[in-house]
């Protein structure tokens, strides 16, 4: 793709030279286009307002895609209006299927044509055909454009004719009849009694069609499914009369009030007349001095327009030499505010805002301009603007949607900004390095993918703290304001081609920051070959800070007392809360410093408010999130200034507070410094969100009730309860962790390797388990063996950790699969009576597998629980086995039914000595580079076991799905705290279509890869695994083997983990779980009302049946969520009694001794056929279960059905009870479910441990479905 | 039949250790007559059919457990009608036992916890039960099942030499993952066995034959009945798990004096085997006819017996046929004639649109599944 970039320029000038003939040649037909001489005409020109129209009419009549939409249906739009232009898409290409002849005939030249482009020019042919089906539901149809052209006919005719209103003093015009009872929208600070100006309404010199509505780059882009309405916002400025305004009015905010009085009589005509539309005031940036009125067309069957329009008005002023003011005082340095305090600060904000009053007839013209020599720029704008309102940053169409600070109503940012990647920046002074940013790489000829691709890598690789001026058209007269003064008064600098207004004006560095690194991710997407780029930047819906962010604090500026005085630069605001925010978004910027790769603010627009009603207080609360910087924003210290640095040590010291300390450190330096403290190694993660929180209280009185850090929710849902961690350990719940296991394995290790006289050597110890790899849901703990027989049964469980020996290889091996199950028997035995003597203390026991275990399979192992408590199953991997089985498969002499047990037992032998180890090794190796992995995982696992999930989905798949999304992150960087990995998790649970999807993990190419970089599935397994994908989907489409079909490199056919679990079933289960806890959080999220606990409790609802267990005797009841603690605590209180009375497991240490666990197992087994079992291993006290549809309709009696059957009652219409094997009819006798007595036997199967069985009819007796 | 009723008496054992867990619950089934008479549920109605095709009914009034009321379990019986011996029907256990016609009862529809003793228990009540086999579950013989019995007896399984001194392995059809004996006639090595597992509940809606001693027993059992009969569950739940718990980590004596005895058994049968064999290593192998037997094979096939001859699969394996392919297609020129290369162009062409349909066909499949909406 680079090559091919860098090949365009050098052919340009030649092509375009041919293109600027055609162009011309095209701008000869007036009726076609308008050129820019009669663009620049209209601006001054007599009837610029109707020519304006014929721009829009004359491209109306351009549009290709033309369709009658239906306009009846208003609420389902999106759909209707995608289904036409899809439909017309691609019913038109329709062709009969191609036979064997046809496929072979020769191309012709514009299929040829189109298919090379779609190849060469954009990414690829689904990015092409994509885009294409796009598009066309961003802009609004045909139908609907006459109708709002004609509007704003009838409007413009209104608005010209309004009579004058003389002079009057601006508090009194409040009560003056023409208004109606408008309320003047004066912005802060509000004109006093005393002034002596006057406000009066001089009929409109002018209206315009602006922005994008004006150039045909309007676009709405749709929101999430199902969240807000879009809409297209129609732009209509209203040029007022520069006789109005005093040479002075610039000062002293009264050209913003008698703005304000001017559109508040604006406002109160459009209400009197019979126009069919709403009016309402809005001030979208929140800032007062922007106030405008948007038209809605009211809801009633004639109104004027669609209800898929805003039209918004504008005030503006003349421009060029007509502007009322002198430009030079408006320079970003000058102070328009006279205060007390001499000299006034200045007011470079409010200075450009009087600025921009004449600038939208400016980039009208600029913007024309472009889409008349750029062919594809409407389409890349649409694209970029659809890219940057995924993520926050441009909210047209979407009103009401959270936007980054700084980056409201910047319409105009993005059409420049693609322009001006084209046409090059202006090199100022010499400043710009000319080589790359004086001449565009793009050119003017590029695919909207390839000029869209170009403003992406601009945006990323250019140094935004460096100014940027676009093109000057005529060079030489300079205009501009120096460039001194924009560097010292304007965070960001981006100077349109007039050189006196900054669009970034306002916008925070940060903020462009977090477009830098959505930029930088949005390349790396377009790089690699594997992801479906497309969804992931247009269709994908990143705003939910919560999945976006690594930490998301919501702080309610409400009661903030700001340290610092914000009178000034409230001025320059025009509100206090616009100056808050902005003093928040730098101080927390400068004290995150190098823990953050970008600080964002968020910020809700102020609603809409009615004419007649007060301006409404500003909302308050605003959400800041944090993308940390990997391997710094976890530290514990903050280095200062040294102490010999006065000065700058103060300052820090007053940034700080209490928090600074002086310190000597160890290389000798003494200074000043910060320090937090974290209980765990998990908590560390938390500390960028405390600091934040510090500084807003310190500096800001913001309380900590104010703020909700949203980060730490999750944290305790990983942690045991510390009564029953004390009462098992012996030692305090911080103590907890898997460092404790790892050294314990370290130590067997050392032990086994050590072992004397053994026949073979041990080559090798692998692990398998994960509990020695962080994914465990709590770590394993040790056990105080000594009171370990005392505990009560509820706190017995010990998990075990299975590894693998591996001895040197041996000719002695018995060539028969049963004898070296013996073999390894007496291996072990000789192993453990070796052990008992090396490890004191320690419990070794050979240990079988539970039936139904075949004689050839590996069936025994050791078990080690060593004298802390921590217990091992360790197998012995056989190489020769393998062969053995693999023979007997392949030799025709087997008969069919032992091949097909050799085969199985094949399977489980890889899987359990091949694919495991390996597994394991990739994931632990994942812990150490991704922090927050290893939480994300046993938190997944927890929420699956928590909706009784878990028993279905193998660990090893939850770690592989987990694994994902911080190998392939989509649209965002790799997770790197366990809230926003868990809140994407659910999203990715909830949208993946695991039907149509293989989910692809590089989880073995990420081994060597860098912390940031994106890791790519290997293109030829990633089509092989597509092919392997396919080929599953098409041999079994009812799925009923690796429904979940994820693969890795190493197993592209994805049988390693997910060939017979999840079902089908049970993955829709969890798709719609996912999908439900998502869209609560959502919800929540916008309520600020978020529970961490409401994702993780089940409903026993819409079960069959449910079996209570008795909780006392389960051993993992420590385990549960929101656990009894009394359940323990009382058992606990006699201890001295014996404790055989107490428990029912007795006295001896077992490990993995779960009954609840194996009861669960057995049903499976052996009802598995009639229904489908949901238990939680994790500390569950329920097991649930759903009949099977299948069997619950009554069947012909067969003799095998498979389940306990009872014949078949059918209740006939004259009321009597007949049974359906009717001797004289010739149907089948018929057989049902016996649910009862099923019922009934389950619970003696269960007996001691079930104590209470009930079914939907018993917890709802009244609503009884029809029994069969 | 001397030896037939020393395993009967082994099998009698076996529930025995179960039942005689320290602290196993009071047996529910004692507390079942009281229930018997007021059975609950539809079945109480009476109307239902005494028979279902050719099946009697049986009615079994299965104990209240936890708290459910009693409930009626469904058994369905039949005299004997498939082949006379159950070479298949009832798993290796019985292989090669007659299933005589006139007295031999079918029941299907068995509960999970039914094992043989509960059956023999049962089918007691009718005549002298001789044998009792119920049918393996786990290892796979569950086609959907005809509603002929014979479809469910014509299943292939394996025919062991098992004998019938072989205790421990032939008792309960979920128990078929017991060590099991040496297949050794040679009565100087003994296995010395595990120690036994508790039984384990098998699939449900299993199958069974109960031999009777003579015909009248049989008739006595298709008699239909009214009421239900009682039937006394085994006891699982909780002290069965810790049972199972505990009898799977058996202690160390006995792992090793089992280990070594079946190593012990397993040598001597490769030694007798070596002995009897016609093979001799590095002769060939002549059969009856005088032929030399070949075998496929190879270096790392099959060792014993015959002369090996080489695999395809093995010269796969070792890419030799790759090579002498890869050597042809590096002769031949593959756009010498215009053809060939306007061909080619073609195809090239060819693919590039059918990748082009394809993605439009993906695009399009993902619109109508709804894919386009933001998300």
């Amino acid at each position: 793709m680079v090559a091919a970039k860098r090949k365009r320029p050098a052919q340009d000038d030649g092509e375009f030279a041919g293109r600027g003939i055609k162009s011309a040649l095209r701008q000869a037909k007036p009726q076609r286009l308008v050129t820019l001489e009669q663009l620049e005409e209209f601006d001054q020109g007599e009837e610029p307002f109707s020519s304006m129209m014929d721009v829009i009419t004359v491209e109306e009549g351009e549009g290709d895609d033309a369709n009658g939409e239906d306009e009846a249906d208003e609420t389902d739009e999106f759909d209707d209006e995608f289904d036409d232009e899809f439909d017309d898409e691609f019913t038109s290409e329709q062709q009969p299927p191609r036979t064997e002849m046809q496929s072979r005939r020769g191309p012709t030249t514009q299929e040829m044509q189109q298919i090379r482009e779609a190849s060469d020019l954009f990414k690829s042919n689904t990015f092409k055909l994509k885009m294409d089906a796009f598009l066309p539901t961003l802009r609004p149809s045909e139908s609907k454009k006459a109708a709002i052209t004609s509007f704003l006919h009838t409007l413009r005719t209104h608005l010209l004719s309004l009579p004058a209103i003389p002079s009057t003093h601006p508090l009194q015009a409040q009560a003056l009849p023409q208004l109606n009872g408008v309320r003047v929208p004066y912005p802060f600070p509000r004109p006093a009694q005393e002034v002596n100006w006057k406000v009066r309404f001089d009929p409109p010199e002018d209206m315009q069609v602006i922005g994008s509505w004006a150039t045909g780059t309007a676009v709405a882009i749709p929101g999430r499914s199902g969240k807000g309405k879009r809409e297209w916002g129609v732009d209509l400025g209203i040029v007022m009369p520069a006789a109005m305004f005093e040479k002075k009015d610039y000062l002293n905010a009264r050209v913003f009030h008698k703005r304000a009085f001017y559109l508040a009589v604006v406002a109160a005509s459009l209400v009197r007349d019979e126009l069919g539309v709403d009016a309402k005031f809005e001030c979208p940036s929140g800032d007062e001095r922007q106030t405008r009125v948007v038209l809605r067309a009211k809801d009633d069957p004639n109104a004027p327009f669609s209800s898929s329009f805003a039209v918004h008005i504008h005030l503006l002023l003349p421009r060029g030499d007509a502007f009322p003011f002198p430009v030079s005082h408006l320079s970003p340095g000058h102070a328009s505010f006279h205060t007390s305090t001499t000299p006034s600060p200045p007011t470079p904000r409010y200075n450009a805002l009087v600025l921009s009053f004449s600038l939208p007839l400016t980039l009208l013209v600029a913007v024309h301009q472009f889409t008349q020599d750029i062919p594809s720029y409407k389409d890349a704008l649409a694209l970029l603007r659809a890219w940057a309102s995924r993520r926050g940053f441009d909210r047209s169409g979407r009103a009401s949607e959270q936007s980054v600070l700084g980056f409201e109503g910047r319409g105009a940012w993005w059409a420049l900004l693609l322009g001006g990647c084209v046409q090059g920046w202006e090199e100022v002074g010499g400043r710009l390095p000319g080589s790359t940013a004086g001449k565009s790489r793009l050119a003017r000829g590029m695919s909207s993918y390839q000029l869209f691709r170009g403003v992406l890598d601009f945006l990323h690789s250019w140094d935004w703290n460096r100014p940027l001026f676009m093109k000057t058209r005529s060079s030489g007269q300079e205009s501009g304001f120096p460039l001194q003064e924009w560097k010292l008064h304007h965070e960001c600098i981006f100077v349109e081609s007039t050189g006196q207004s900054n669009i970034l004006n306002g916008v925070p560095r940060s903020s462009l920051q977090l477009l830098q690194q959505e930029a930088r991710i949005a390349m790396k997407v377009l790089d690699n070959k594997i992801e479906d780029a497309f969804d992931t930047l247009f269709l994908r819906d990143v705003s939910l800070p919560l999945a976006r962010f690594d930490a998301t604090l919501r702080v309610d500026t409400s009661a903030a007392l700001p340290i610092a005085d914000l009178r000034a630069s409230q001025l320059d605001h025009s509100s206090q809360i616009n100056a808050l925010v902005h003093a928040i978004q730098s101080a927390t910027t400068h004290a995150l410093a190098t823990r953050a790769k970008t600080v964002a603010v968020l910020q809700t627009p102020p609603p809409e408010w009615e004419l007649t009603a007060d301006r409404p207080l500003s909302t308050a609360t605003i959400d800041i999130g944090i993308i940390f910087e990997p391997g710094q924003f976890a530290r514990l210290v903050d280095h200062g200034p040294p102490a010999d640095d006065t000065e700058g040590a103060s300052a820090f010291r007053e940034f700080w507070g209490d928090k600074s300390e002086l310190r000597r450190f160890k290389d000798g330096s003494i200074t000043e410094c910060v320090v937090w403290d974290a209980d765990s190694h998990e908590d560390r993660t938390n500390i960028p969100s405390r600091l934040v929180a510090y500084i807003l209280g310190r500096h800001f009185r913001i309380a900590a009730s104010s703020i909700t850090l949203y980060q730490a929710m999750f944290d305790p849902l990983l942690q045991l309860p510390a009564s029953a961690v004390q009462a098992i350990t012996g030692s305090s719940p911080s103590d907890v962790s898997f460092r404790t296991v790892l050294q314990t394995y370290d130590h067997l290790v050392r032990e086994l390797k050590a072992v004397q006289d053994f026949p073979l050597s041990l080559l090798n110890v692998t692990a398998a388990a994960d509990g020695l790899r962080h994914t465990s849901t709590f770590p394993p703990l040790i056990v105080d063996i000594s009171r370990a027989s005392s505990l009560p049964d509820c706190l017995r469980y010990i998990p075990a950790q299975e590894i693998i020996l591996e001895f040197e290889a041996s000719t002695k091996w018995p060539d028969d699969l049963e004898a070296d199950q013996k073999i390894k028997l007496a291996f072990f035995e000789e192993i453990a009576e070796k052990l008992k003597q090396q490890l004191a203390g320690a419990q070794v026991n050979v240990a079988l597998d539970p039936p139904p275990a075949s004689m050839i399979e590996d069936n025994c192992y050791l078990e080690i629980i060593m004298p802390n408590g921590i217990a091992f199953h360790a197998r012995i991997y056989h190489n020769r086995e393998r062969t053995l089985l693999e023979r007997s498969i392949v030799d025709r002499a087997t008969s069919e039914s032992s091949r097909k047990q050799a085969i199985g037992v094949l399977q489980r032998f890889n899987t359990q000595f091949v694919e495991k180890p390996r597994h394991h090794a990739a994931i632990a190796t994942l812990h150490h580079k991704f922090s927050a992995y290893s939480q994300t995982v046993r938190l997944a696992k927890r929420w699956l076991s928590a909706h009784l999930l878990a028993c279905h989905v193998p660990s090893e798949l939850v770690e592989l799905v987990c694994a994902h999304l911080f190998l392939s992150p989509g649209p965002f960087s790799p997770p790197r705290s366990l809230f926003d990995a868990f809140i994407r998790l659910l999203h990715l649970l909830g949208t993946w279509k695991w039907t149509q999807d293989p989910l692809l993990v590089p989880l073995y190419a990420s081994k060597d890869a860098e912390n940031d970089d994106r890791i790519i599935f290997p293109k030829e397994k990633c089509d092989a695994a597509l092919e392997a994908f396919t080929a599953a989907r098409s041999t079994d489409p009812s799925m009923s083997s690796r429904a979940w079909f994820v693969a890795t490199e190493e197993d592209i056919h994805g049988l390693a983990w997910g060939r017979d679990a999840p079902s089908a079933l049970i993955c829709r289960r969890i798709t719609q779980l996912a999908k439900t806890c998502y869209r609560y959080v959502e919800a929540a999220f916008d309520a600020n009302s978020l529970q961490a606990y409401a994702l993780f409790s089940p409903s026993y609802e819409d079960y069959d049946f449910v079996l209570d267990l008795e909780s006392t005797i389960v051993p993992t009841l420590y385990q549960g969520l929101l656990a009894d603690e009394e359940i323990w605590l009382t058992r606990m209180k006699f201890r001295n009694l014996p404790s055989q009375e107490l428990s029912v497991y007795g006295p001896a240490v077992r490990a993995n001794l779960d009954p609840a666990d194996l009861f669960f197992r057995d049903l499976q087994r052996t009802y598995g056929d009639a229904c489908v079992f949901f238990y939680n291993p994790l500390g569950g006290t329920k097991i649930a279960g759903i009949w099977n549809p299948a069997v619950l309709k009554p069947t012909a009696f067969k003799v095998l059905l498979g389940y306990s059957s009872t014949p078949h009652i059918v209740a006939k219409a004259d009321g009597t009870v007949n049974v359906s094997h009717n001797e004289t009819s010739t149907s089948k006798p018929l057989v049902a479910l016996n649910t009862d007595a099923l019922l009934n036997e389950i619970a003696a199967l269960g007996c001691g441990l079930i104590t209470a069985v009930s079914t939907a009819q018993t917890r709802h007796p009244a609503s009884l479905p029809p029994q069969l | 039949m001397a030896g037939k009723r020393k395993r009967d008496s082994a099998l009698q054992e076996v529930p025995n250790t179960t039942t005689s867990i320290p602290g196993s619950p009071s047996k529910p089934g004692k507390a079942s007559s009281p229930a018997k008479k007021a059975p609950t549920g539809k079945a109480s109605k009476g109307k239902l059919p005494q028979k279902i095709n050719d099946f009697t009914l049986l009615p079994l009034l299965l104990p209240a457990a936890a708290n459910l009321p009693p409930a009626v379990h469904y058994l369905y019986l039949r005299a004997h009608a498939g082949p006379s011996s159950a070479s298949s029907a009832a798993g290796p256990a019985s292989a090669g036992e007659e299933l005589p016609r006139g007295h031999t009862l079918f029941v299907v529809n068995l509960p999970a916890d039914m094992g043989e003793r509960e059956l023999r228990k049962l089918a007691g009540r009718w005549g002298v039960v001789e044998r009792v086999l119920i049918r393996g579950g786990e290892g796979g013989a569950e086609s959907a099942g005809g509603v002929e019995e014979d479809d469910v007896e014509d299943e292939d399984m394996e025919d062991p030499e098992e004998e019938e001194e072989d205790l421990s392995s032939d008792d309960r059809s979920g128990r078929a993952c017991k060590p099991r004996r040496t297949k050794s006639k040679d009565p100087t090595v003994q296995v010395t066995p595990l120690p036994p597992l508790p039984p384990m509940p098998h699939r449900a809606a299993l199958s069974a034959h109960v031999v009777f001693l003579d015909a009248a027993s049989l008739q006595a059992a298709l008699r239909p009945i009214s009421s239900p009969i009682a039937y006394d569950r085994p006891a699982f739940g909780l002290q069965h798990y810790i049972a199972l718990h505990g009898a799977l980590r058996p202690p160390l004596e006995a792992v090793r004096a089992h280990a070594d005895s079946y190593i012990a058994a397993f040598e001597q049968r490769q030694a007798a085997g070596k002995q009897t064999g016609k093979y001799k290593m590095g002769e060939a192998e002549v059969d009856q006819d005088g032929f030399t037997v070949v075998r496929r094979g190879g270096k790392y096939g099959k060792a014993l017996g015959g002369v090996p001859v080489a695999s395809r699969a093995e010269e796969n394996r070792k890419g030799r046929g790759r090579k002498k392919k890869a050597r042809r297609a590096a002769g031949a020129v593959e756009d010498f004639y215009r053809f060939q290369v306007r061909e080619k162009k073609r195809k090239e062409f060819g693919e590039l649109r059918s990748r082009f349909e394809r993605d439009k066909e993906r695009v399009r499949g993902m619109r109508e599944g709804g894919r386009f909406r933001p998300y």
